[in-house]
């Protein structure tokens, strides 16, 4: 057990919690043993919490997983805690069991019928709020109720209803909307596609538009503005709903899951470990290398895979043009929202030549069929090189000659973005506008870009939890360490920090200036040979020599924040579980406190008015697809 | 890079500097897109998202960039399906969609839709999941065109959308009527 922990648990009596340790260094697990006793249990499992979220803890992921029919015969959750400062996880594991019925006061009939299956589990939603999106999740795709106790000790609770720091709809419409027939809990292990597919069909309910509330003959000053699923403009599908006052907005409902397409249940039956980054890369379609990496990574951790240094270094590079395009791309559409087209076609332009340089690099312009577990498929011809002057030819080649390296485009970037920082254009309309506050932040356990633009410059997981390359050449997390870059610059030079649209965009800017530089540096050292090894070459072996029912953590910093992947292998290459968190995931309520007025008594002067949230929404720029998944 | 002058002053010496190092030109990737034909004609564009990854919006957002500037041969997205002449869908067709999917093909005055990626013609790689559903038929009938890849590159939806505002609409029936008469000749 790493001493990071080992004051937590001074805390927490031996016999309800039995330590394991993984074979990853940087991992302890903690498997909570239940004693029959209903309330001593959830006592226990939320007093461990609490701990965690007096150190800081950040909750990184929670994984439901139905293993019913596997060795502890019961539904179990996972909670994957990262340390505040250091590269540690904490995975508590909470086994779900039955209990007898007690003399408890239900808030729902049918909650004995759960207890007594053993399908519920203490919420832990009040102690860290980013939990509530997460236990609404597990409860639409497994039908697992987060209870808990009221402090009169005779009634139990169950969370049909989310708390007030979230939105208002009801939790059954979440991810699976009226076209599902109730209770249908698709990730259960024994409910195979096709008994999914009749039953849906058979019970389809007639109506499936939620209907909107008309206002005739009520009092009420508020008018409730629905817009969705489909947006005007190029753009994913989610639905808001808008309760303003004049143009003030008092309350944004915002309901997503029109995109769920099952992915989770189709990497358990369509995929194997092998072929699963298919899968990964589609979840999200601007993060699809990040998201095949992480994948790449937990099935490398899973089977302990070593891949071959110069693998790691073309994962880094390529994770980073990742980031630079995405970010300029961001830039050119928050440019166009504020109607300064000018700035926004050029920094467009700069983005389809990053796109460009990325299909001669690699064949693909969003870096698609790179990532193998054990490596990188990397297509070079036969005489080149990847060096320095290689990406530099091909900068001249897609730019047209314009730029001969790819700091000229940077730079060029960068002189667009200044201009669009001084635009009072642009200025007027970002600054002070969708403010997220750090203590916000902090609350919602915010991730990635968010949560670094509103102070919370820790929230890097190439800092915090370095992988692949960061790993190798620590000396690079000197470029990205943010709180190292804010020590010495006092004042000048450091991206601003207030959580309003203005920051987000300035931290944009910071991080393509950074990740060029992480380029440059690896750049100086890179040198790939056409005929290097590039593939681990045993790995099908490794993954089928691993041991079934195991489980391992895949994690990436994206450029919208940290993907974790929780892989659990099944026998014959099989994929058992893979739970896949986006940082988006983390971030959509964020968003809505952002928009909402902090001080609901001022909603003129601390809130936010209607034409402010696309500017707000695409300052987020949030994934909806990996949301929904 | 401009001094600090009025706004107008920053804006005119930036678009100055970039005419004389001439940069504000569009990249023109075949020889047949400078024959006149493919500047005749409009094509309206509404775009319907039925569940995609995203990647295909990425894309289709590229197209209004300067380098290819769909707008310079009349193709645009528009917010209105009530203005469009085609639908462009990308996305396999999610459940929880189908019943907006539905409303938007319905607004249309002539549902004409084009299937862009190939989530959108054959589900892709989320082939026999439970969330996806079927099309229903007042959809399928109205698909005119298909354009494959994962994502197609813009220079290759360009193209498809160019051969289709040739032999475009008003050069054939409205759908809608067609299937009322095949319809009709079924049972009659």
């Amino acid at each position: 057990m790493n001493t990071c922990w080992e004051d937590i648990l001074l805390h927490t009596p031996d016999e309800y919690w039995e330590e394991r340790d993984r074979w990853q260094s940087n991992q302890d697990q903690l498997v909570f043993i239940n004693r029959g006793n209903l309330q001593a249990n959830y006592q226990h499992l939320r007093e461990m919490c609490q701990h965690l979220r007096e150190q800081s803890a950040y909750l990184v992921t929670l994984v439901a997983t139905d293993e019913r029919h596997l060795e502890d015969g019961c539904f179990k959750l996972y909670y994957v805690f990262s340390h505040k400062d250091l590269d540690h996880f904490l995975i508590l594991t909470y086994p779900l069991r039955e209990h007898a019925l007690p003399d408890y006061q239900l808030s729902e009939n049918q909650l004995s019928g759960y207890l007594s299956s053993g399908r519920c589990y203490p919420s832990i939603r009040d102690i860290f709020v980013a939990a509530a999106s997460f236990e609404r999740e597990i409860m639409t795709l497994f039908g697992l109720f987060a209870v808990w106790i009221d402090s009169s000790p005779t009634s139990l609770t169950s969370f049909v209803s989310p708390t007030a720091a979230l939105s208002e709809t009801s939790p059954d419409n979440f991810l699976l909307h009226d076209a599902y027939p109730p209770h249908l809990n698709p990730m259960e292990a024994g409910k195979r596609i096709e008994e999914l597919i009749k039953e849906i069909e058979r019970k389809r309910n007639g109506r499936h538009v939620a209907p909107i509330e008309h206002m005739y003959g009520e009092e009420k000053i508020e008018n409730i503005l629905t817009v969705g699923p489909i947006h005007a403009g190029i753009i994913e599908a989610g639905r808001f709903t808008f309760y303003i006052a004049g143009e003030t907005v008092d309350d944004v409902q915002i309901q997503l899951g029109f995109k769920h397409k099952g992915i989770e249940k189709l990497f358990q039956t369509k995929f194997s470990m092998l072929d699963g980054w298919q899968l990964a890369e589609r979840i999200s379609g601007d993060s699809s290398f990040s998201h095949s990496l992480a994948y790449c990574h937990a099935v490398e951790a899973l089977a302990n895979i070593e891949i071959p240094p110069q693998a790691t270094w073309l994962r880094g590079l390529l994770l980073e043009l990742e980031r630079l395009y995405n970010h300029i791309g961001d830039s050119a559409a928050l440019a166009h929202d504020v109607a300064f087209d000018l700035a926004a076609s050029e920094i467009a332009v700069l983005r389809e030549y990053l796109v460009r340089l990325n299909a001669e690099l690699t064949g693909h312009r969003l870096l698609r069929g790179m990532n193998r577990p054990g490596g990188i498929m990397f297509p070079l011809h036969q005489k080149e090189v990847l060096n320095q002057a290689y990406i530099d030819t091909l900068i001249e080649k897609v730019s047209r000659n314009r730029f001969r390296t790819l700091e000229d485009l940077i730079a060029e970037f960068y002189e667009l973005g200044e201009l669009l920082i001084r635009t009072p254009a642009f200025r007027e309309r970002a600054i002070n506008t969708g403010n997220l506050k750090e203590a916000q932040a902090r609350i919602l356990g915010a991730t990635g870009l968010i949560a670094r633009a509103s102070g919370m410059v820790e929230r890097d997981f190439r800092v915090n939890h370095p992988s692949g390359i960061y790993k190798h050449e620590p000396e690079l997390l000197r470029l990205i360490d943010l709180r190292a870059h804010f020590a010495e610059n006092e004042g000048l030079n450091r991206p601003h920090t207030s959580g309003d649209v203005f920051s987000r965009l300035d931290m944009r800017l910071h991080e393509v200036t950074t990740s060029s530089r992480v380029i440059r540096h690896m750049l100086e050292k890179l040198e790939i040979c056409p005929d290097d090894e590039l593939i681990e070459p045993h790995t099908e072996e490794a993954i089928r020599a691993a041991r079934n029912f195991e489980f391992a953590l895949g994690y990436v910093e994206g450029w919208r924040g940290d993907i974790v992947y929780w892989l659990m292998k099944d026998r014959f290459n099989k994929i058992f579980r893979c739970k896949v968190r986006d940082p988006s995931f983390l971030n959509w309520p964020a968003l809505r406190v952002a928009v909402i007025p902090d001080d609901k008594t001022q909603a003129d002067t601390t809130g936010n008015i209607l034409p402010d949230f696309p500017v707000t929404n695409k300052s987020f720029n949030l994934a909806y697809s990996g949301h929904d998944l | 890079m401009a001094k600090q002058k009025s706004i107008r002053g920053i804006v005119f010496q930036h678009t100055v500097k970039m005419f004389q190092k001439n940069q504000l030109h569009t990249i023109i990737q075949d020889e047949h897109e400078r024959s006149p034909s493919h500047h005749r004609r409009s094509l309206w564009i509404r775009h319907l998202d039925c569940g995609s990854c995203n990647g295909c919006e990425l894309e289709l957002t590229a197209l209004e960039n300067p380098v290819y500037d769909a707008q310079r041969l009349g193709i645009e997205f528009k917010s209105s399906p009530r203005h469009a002449d085609v639908a462009a869908m990308t996305g396999p067709f999610t459940r929880n969609l189908a019943e907006a999917a539905k409303l938007t093909v319905d607004a249309m005055p002539e549902p004409r839709i084009v299937l862009i990626g190939d989530c959108a013609i054959n589900q892709g790689i989320y082939q026999g999941s439970h969330a996806l559903a079927d099309r229903p038929p007042e959809i399928e009938n109205a698909i005119i065109h298909e354009i494959p890849g994962c994502p197609p590159t813009p220079q290759q939806i360009l193209d498809a959308l160019c051969q289709l505002k040739l032999i475009r609409p008003t050069d054939r029936p409205p759908v809608k009527q067609l299937t009322v008469q095949a319809e009709q000749e079924k049972k009659g």
